[in-house]
């Protein structure tokens, strides 16, 4: 959805008709921006700007009525969501090692996204596969006993399509 | 006349207006009900949960904020059960908040620290908790500690209202919290820095940013005035401690938030001891400015008055005081005899629309007309207006911007009129008229060729629907605005740049001689500068004499520098430009050797050998009783009065700006610009 | 193969679809067409995806009819596929091992299906399927031959109750809908449902989309409404597209849009997705997020049927209450209320899970014993453990003991022993269950979806978390109970919404009927159902030990000591008690405590 092309009219929908203009734009907003989320992945800043000078709609509020609802997100997420856990059996196992190794094989920090937003990295808390130790998560598939050899084999599943 | 209720507060009958809520209702009996997130004003939104009462008949408590008075009800605000419920609240608030009030800033005005005492809590009883959120204090204006902070969204209301949109909240529950667009410094976000969201907040989490060991807040003498910056005159209290300034903020009562006062009111006090601020008299020596004494410096100033005589001239600023302003008039008619004294009102406005300037409460109007103007807060022109115009958009009233070149504000706009403001405001009279609004034969007749459009027929049903609309206007639309006016409502106003344009004008300061244009340029003997004008450049003239609180690039080039007081050392009147007289104290004393224009004036007539007494305010109230009728006038664009208002209100400003922290805004906002 | 019709019903409830119906379905093509029974018997022979038929324990659910003749089929794979498809369908001799047992039977007996009747019988795609099982016959009566009072009084003498969980009173709410004059009014389904495990309202609205569509179209005419919204939440995909297909071919037969029915009754619906709130579920913020604002609640100075959506009159009903209207229109207010009790009518759809052996979507008169749920259609608890408590209504509900299993399921009485009917989950919960973690969990996504703007909720559910959570951590106070019961009962008092109000729900209950195993984590620093891990001792028990050393290679965190075929010992200091060593001791040597 290119924002510059917004109808209100048409995104509001017929029950929205007899909304005032300021009604209409508001009430699209949230549409609006699942839309921007699907085309982008996320919420880019460039975008919102753009959408508050379309619709005359404060930048502060599209953040936060963006900011409130959990599926929005104002950073890229990468294609893959990789979890390292972080917990005491993982961290004593070799946990570290691990992030450290994700973190200088996709040139990203913890918290970030990669530049072509392929991954996405993550630290959490115990997910309670200490049995595993140390495991990781590569979009929510639990991957376990990642030795040396293994770490290799999850790196080469984190960069498949 | 409103309509009224009859109810019981904690035993004591109370007469409140019908559609008041009981906190409101409440506090008229004289009975305070807690709350941390209530603005006067404003809607009850019903977050902080610490003005529950409870009311018979009803099982659970309700929130005062958002009830309304019914005829009969009978409210308890003090049982056990919502005492029990308030110490909960504050115990709870308290769980989330330092506990250092003995070096806290807000300690003595901090909402919350009153009810910890209220309430008997030294501490929180449940594990305290600390977010560690970096503070915001990149500027020299608005200190931001998040950690501070008690959601209440005061701050957010009222920066929404008021149309700036620059705080709001981020994310939910435990972690919302305030912050800009995208959470960017202050300075990187739409923020003007008026503050208002300082002043509406209960805690310590916004704070004017040079606050700290300047003194406690129950050290401080609070003093109501007016600040003269620009034409609104907004309302002020101004806090001083040892005879300083310690801060501006907006003349409301705490926990309203019916009053905006921008950056320049607020922040620009620092200018009283500028490095530039004048404290002695000073005469030029060999091309160079020296100091000297009052009395030489009169001496010298009333020989080249005498020698001048009818061709001396007077110009002033009209931010002087009307005292001022009478006393000026007296100095320069009858004791100099010349002819030749004008202020810088004649650069935008005519005297006629500033005299027959009508009275209003935008607070009460449900349409406005914004004729010629362009008020911005971002530009700081006419920055009140700006914001008062928009809280009364955002409370359900509609605008209607008719103005030749782009404005801002249009962008709220239900309708917005480009091209020649006079024919649409012909256009919007006609079609009224066509509608069924009565109108004089010689109006309906002079706007009868006009062509219509689909959007003056829209601004047009606006106003036919309208039941208090009201018109601020240009001075030099007046005319149309006025005719427009006589429709509908008869309330109609013009908006100068100056704080006392109006009262000047009153008191006389209108040239009988040469203009101040002409001054400029047609050598004087002698001219005398009075006050802050719009000039860099020596006009040509035999013999300048600056008389201004500030050594300017003007006085730079001063034979005789007089030094004056500024608007918070020296006491007096203004007339606003809806004709409210407004007392200005003396909040400080004079800096150095500084005295109010009027004292310069009077010793120097005494020199002169002449005596001015001090103007009564039975005077000033004389001046101003003027009677002025309306009636259809002429449909003209007075011409030369088009002076850039944002060049106009900068460069009488300069030296407040470039003597205070706004030099900063100012430069940030061009680095920013570019 | 033996009759002239046949008919393939495959479940495609959320169950189905995660037991994997997808696969099923594309099974069964592949074999129509490889078997030729296509191209033989052309249309007499048809595939068809249902709604949820309720028994998910036992998905993939298939049903084949021929010639009229039903047989259910349960945990149905692709691999199982061929064989029915030969024996069956090809030689007319059911594959009797996969039949349906005795479960399903008892499953279904003391069930009522109203709102659930379409669910599992029709394809929710197919319009004709919808109108051919009788819909918008409801409607079509509505807005021919009844007057908006009419409406009223029948869906008053219904005593249908919101199902969303508070149990306003319908008919109530729409006669203030119709009472209130105004140009413009809204009638609003809230699908946003949101309750951890609930899935009611999915299920309808996957299942029987024009089932709501017709009660809001009723509900439209009774209140005098032209304007709909259906607000659902983005995490039901499937519920959006099929509402919407169900929308445009409504708008197509002209049975939405302008002059329904030739009676010159107008109606509009939009569906407007939910972005990820769960305070959404409650009315004033719901509104404020189709306005396109923060989903926050607003204090109710107004009702909603005086100013709701944009001001203006708005009636707000939830899918299920929508999804009955039809059924009372066509059957009459009595016969909706003498299947309930006498203060509520009519049935109630629950999401049965937990530690129960038949989990899944039932629909039971009002009134029935909580015992008939959990033991004649649930069929007890799985492993013949003992059943503990049943936990009713969400996050804002609370947990019933099994002393209290004979009460009836109704309103008032679930209110009555400290919980609530809520939307309708139900999750029963056994010895191995520890309710002071179960209390926890209910708390922690209360507080994470708490909307900030009122303090008790925002600070005092995340007080009350801190205190759940040291008590499970083992580091509970004297007196943390009794903090508990306080902040409690004042969150409960001083909430702006229901949300923060019904939040220590949970735990209020749970202290009242299992203040002795609270005690237990604080006083004794055990967890009697050894759920919380840092209260959970491992230790080995030397005379089982045969010093294999399983345990020893296992453990993460290499706390186990000890030499081959001795004993072993674990270090208490270095356990981190993940239970490893518990799972792979063959000898059953660790001693979890």
């Amino acid at each position: 959805m290119k924002v510059e092309e917004i109808d209100v009219d048409e995104q509001i929908g017929e029950v929205g008709q007899i909304l005032s203009e300021a009604e209409k734009k508001k009430g699209i907003l949230i549409h609006v921006l699942q839309k921007i989320q699907e085309d982008n992945g996320y919420l880019p800043g460039d975008v919102l700007s753009n959408l508050s000078k379309k619709l005359y709609f404060p930048l502060s509020e599209i953040y936060s009525v963006a900011s409130f609802y959990k599926q929005f997100h104002f950073k890229p997420r990468g294609k893959k969501i990789v979890k390292i856990c972080m917990g005491t059996a993982c961290y004593v196992r070799g946990a570290k090692e691990i992030l450290n190794t994700v973190e200088e094989r996709f040139n990203v920090k913890a918290g970030e996204t990669t530049e072509d937003l392929a991954v996405t990295l993550e630290t959490v808390g115990c997910i309670g596969c200490c049995g595993l130790a140390p495991v990781a998560t590569v979009n929510d598939e639990v991957k376990g006993e990642i030795s040396s050899k293994k770490l290799d084999r999850l790196i080469k599943f984190i960069k498949e399509e | 006349m409103e309509k009224t209720v009859k109810l019981t507060i904690d035993g004591k009958e109370v007469q409140s207006p019908e559609g008041m809520n009981l906190m409101d209702a409440a506090e008229l009996a004289g009975i305070h009900i807690p709350n941390l997130c209530y603005l006067k004003g404003m809607k009850g939104i019903g977050a902080c949960r610490l003005c529950l009462i409870e009311i018979e008949g009803l099982k659970a408590p309700m929130i005062a904020c958002n009830t309304k008075v019914r005829e009969g009800m009978v409210v308890n605000t003090k049982t056990e059960k919502v005492q029990e419920i308030r110490k909960f609240i504050i115990d709870l608030i308290l769980s989330m908040h330092p506990l250092d009030c003995m070096t806290c800033t807000k300690a003595g005005i901090c909402n919350l620290q009153k009810y910890a005492y209220e309430f008997d809590l030294k501490e929180s009883s449940f594990t305290r908790k600390k977010f560690g959120y970096p503070v915001d204090e990149a500027n020299p204006f608005i200190k931001r500690d998040p950690d501070y902070c008690i959601l209440c969204g005061r701050c957010v209301r009222v920066c929404k209202e008021q149309g700036t949109n620059v705080l709001e909240f981020m994310g939910r529950g435990i972690g919302s919290k305030i912050v800009t667009a995208n959470d960017k410094p202050l300075q990187e976000s739409e923020c003007t820095f008026c503050g208002s969201c300082v002043d509406s907040c209960p805690v310590n989490a916004l704070l004017e940013a040079d606050r700290w060991r300047k003194g406690r807040e129950w050290e401080y003498e609070r003093i109501n005035s007016v600040c003269l910056l620009c034409g609104n005159g907004c309302e002020i209290t101004v806090s001083t401690k040892d005879g300083r300034v310690q801060k501006i903020s907006s003349g409301a009562p705490a926990g309203s938030a019916e009053k905006y006062i921008c950056a320049y009111g607020r922040f620009g006090f620092d200018c009283i001891e500028a490095e530039t601020r004048l404290t002695s008299p000073m005469k030029k020596i060999d091309g160079e400015l020296r100091g000297t004494t009052w009395e030489d410096a009169l001496k010298i100033v009333a020989d080249e008055l005498k020698k001048a005589g009818k061709d001396a001239g007077f110009i002033s600023a009209a931010g002087i005081l009307n005292e001022d302003a009478l006393t000026l008039k007296k100095l320069a008619r009858d004791v100099v005899k010349t002819r030749n004294f004008d202020t810088t009102v004649s650069l935008y406005a005519d005297s006629d629309s500033l005299k027959k300037s009508q009275r209003a409460d935008i607070d009460r109007s449900d349409l406005i007309f914004l004729l010629g103007l362009n008020p911005s807060q971002w530009e700081r022109v006419l920055p009140a207006l700006d914001a008062a115009v928009r809280r009364r958009i955002n409370r359900g009233a509609k605008l209607v911007v008719i103005n030749s070149s782009e404005t801002r504000i249009a962008d709220v706009a239900t309708v917005s009129l480009k091209g020649d403001e006079i024919s649409n405001i012909k256009g919007i009279i006609k079609v009224a008229i066509e509608k069924g609004l009565k109108a004089d034969k010689k109006l309906e007749s002079s706007v009868k060729d006009i062509e219509s459009t689909e959007e003056i027929e829209k601004a047009s049903a606006l106003f036919i629907e309208a039941k208090q609309p009201i018109i601020f206007s240009s001075p030099a639309l007046f005319e149309a605005a006025s005719n427009l006016s006589l429709l509908k409502g008869k309330k109609v106003i013009a908006i100068p740049l100056e704080s006392n344009a109006r009262g000047v004008v009153l008191m006389g300061l209108t040239t009988e001689g040469k203009t101040y244009r002409e001054m400029l340029t047609d050598k004087m003997k002698a001219l005398y500068v009075v006050g802050e004008v719009p000039l860099n450049k020596r006009p040509d003239t035999d013999f300048l004499i600056v008389q201004n609180s500030h050594l300017t690039g003007l006085a730079r080039e001063a034979d005789v520098v007089l030094p004056s007081a500024t608007f918070l050392e020296s006491a007096g009147t203004i007339t606003d430009f809806m004709g409210r007289m407004k007392y200005l104290p003396e909040v400080i004393e004079p800096q150095g050797e500084s005295k109010s224009h009027r004292d310069i004036f009077i010793l120097l007539a005494k020199i002169m050998g002449s005596t001015i007494k001090r103007p009564t305010e039975a005077e000033v109230k004389k001046a101003s009783n003027i009677k002025v009728k309306l009636s259809p006038v002429p449909f003209v664009k007075k011409e030369g009065l088009d002076i850039s208002p944002q060049e106009m209100i900068e460069s009488i400003n300069a030296s407040v700006i470039n003597g205070s922290r706004l030099l900063w805004l100012k430069e940030t906002e061009k680095t920013i610009a570019v | 193969m033996s009759g002239d019709n046949i008919k393939i019903k495959i479940c495609m409830g959320p169950g189905g679809i995660a037991a994997g119906g997808n696969d099923v379905i594309e099974a069964f093509k592949g074999q129509l067409t490889n078997q030729r029974i296509n191209a033989s018997f052309g249309e007499q022979c048809s595939l068809h995806q249902v709604g949820c038929r309720g028994l998910c324990a036992k998905d993939v659910l298939v049903e084949i009819i021929i010639d009229g003749k039903e047989t259910i089929y349960e945990n149905i794979n692709p691999e199982k596929v061929p064989r029915i498809v030969k024996e069956h369908i090809l030689g007319d001799n059911p594959v009797k091992e996969w039949i349906a047992g005795e479960d399903y039977d008892n499953f279904k007996k003391k069930q009522i299906k109203v709102v659930l009747s379409h669910c599992g019988e029709i394809d929710p795609e197919d319009m004709n399927a919808y109108i051919e099982a009788g819909g918008y016959k409801a409607a079509h009566k509505a807005l021919t031959s009844m007057s908006p009072s009419e409406i009223v009084e029948t869906v008053k003498t219904s005593n249908l109750r919101g199902r969303g969980g508070a149990g306003f009173p319908t008919g109530l709410k729409w006669e203030l809908g119709l009472r209130i004059k105004s140009d413009v009014k809204y009638v609003i389904c809230n699908g946003d449902e949101g309750d951890p495990g609930a899935f009611m309202d999915r299920s309808v609205m996957e299942g029987d989309p024009h089932s709501v569509i017709e009660g809001m179209i009723i509900c439209a005419k009774a209140t005098e409404s032209h304007k709909g919204y259906i607000y659902v939440r983005a995490e039901y995909p499937l519920a959006v597209k099929r509402l919407q297909q169900a929308i445009d071919q409504c708008l197509q037969k002209g049975y939405l849009g302008k002059n329904i029915f030739d009676t010159g009754f107008d109606f509009d619906i939009r569906i407007f997705q939910g972005a990820g709130a769960f305070v959404c579920g409650e009315a004033t913020a719901l509104m404020r997020s189709i306005e396109g604002k923060r989903g926050m609640p607003t204090p109710k100075l107004w009702r909603s049927a005086e100013k709701g959506l944009w001001e203006k009159p708005t009636v707000l009903n939830n899918v299920e209450t929508f999804a009955n209207i039809p059924k009372i229109i066509l059957n009459g207010g009595d016969w909706f209320r003498n299947l309930g009790t006498e203060r509520s009518g009519g049935t109630k759809v629950f999401s049965l899970t937990g530690n129960i052996k038949n989990s899944g979507l039932i629909e039971v008169p009002l009134g029935i014993s909580l015992r008939e749920i959990i033991y004649d259609i649930g069929g007890g608890i799985e492993g013949g453990r003992s059943l503990k408590a049943v936990q009713t209504g969400g996050p804002s509900g609370g947990c019933i003991p099994a002393a209290l299993l004979d009460i009836e399921v109704d309103y008032e009485s679930l209110a009555k022993v400290g919980s609530i009917m809520g939307s309708g989950g139900m999750v029963v919960l056994d010895e191995t269950n520890c309710m002071v973690n179960t209390a926890k969990f209910f708390l922690e996504f209360t507080q994470a979806e708490s909307c900030g703007k009122c303090t008790p909720c925002r600070i005092g559910t995340k007080r009350m978390l801190e205190i759940l959570e040291r008590i499970t951590n083992g580091n509970g106070k004297e007196g943390d109970i009794e903090l508990l019961e306080d902040l409690g009962s004042h969150i409960r008092a001083t909430s702006l919404c229901g949300l923060g109000m019904t939040a220590p729900n949970p735990v209020l209950s749970t202290i009242r009927y299992f203040r002795d195993e609270y005690e237990a984590h604080i006083k004794d620093r055990k967890c009697p159902a050894l759920v919380c891990r840092n209260l959970i001792t491992y230790s080995i028990i030397e005379e089982e030990c045969t010093g294999c050393g399983a345990c020893k290679r296992a453990c993460p965190v290499d706390s186990i000591r000890g030499v081959r075929k001795k004993p072993h010992k674990i270090d208490p200091e270095l356990c981190v008690k993940c239970g490893t060593c518990f799972d792979v001791c063959k000898f059953k040597a660790i001693l979890k405590a």
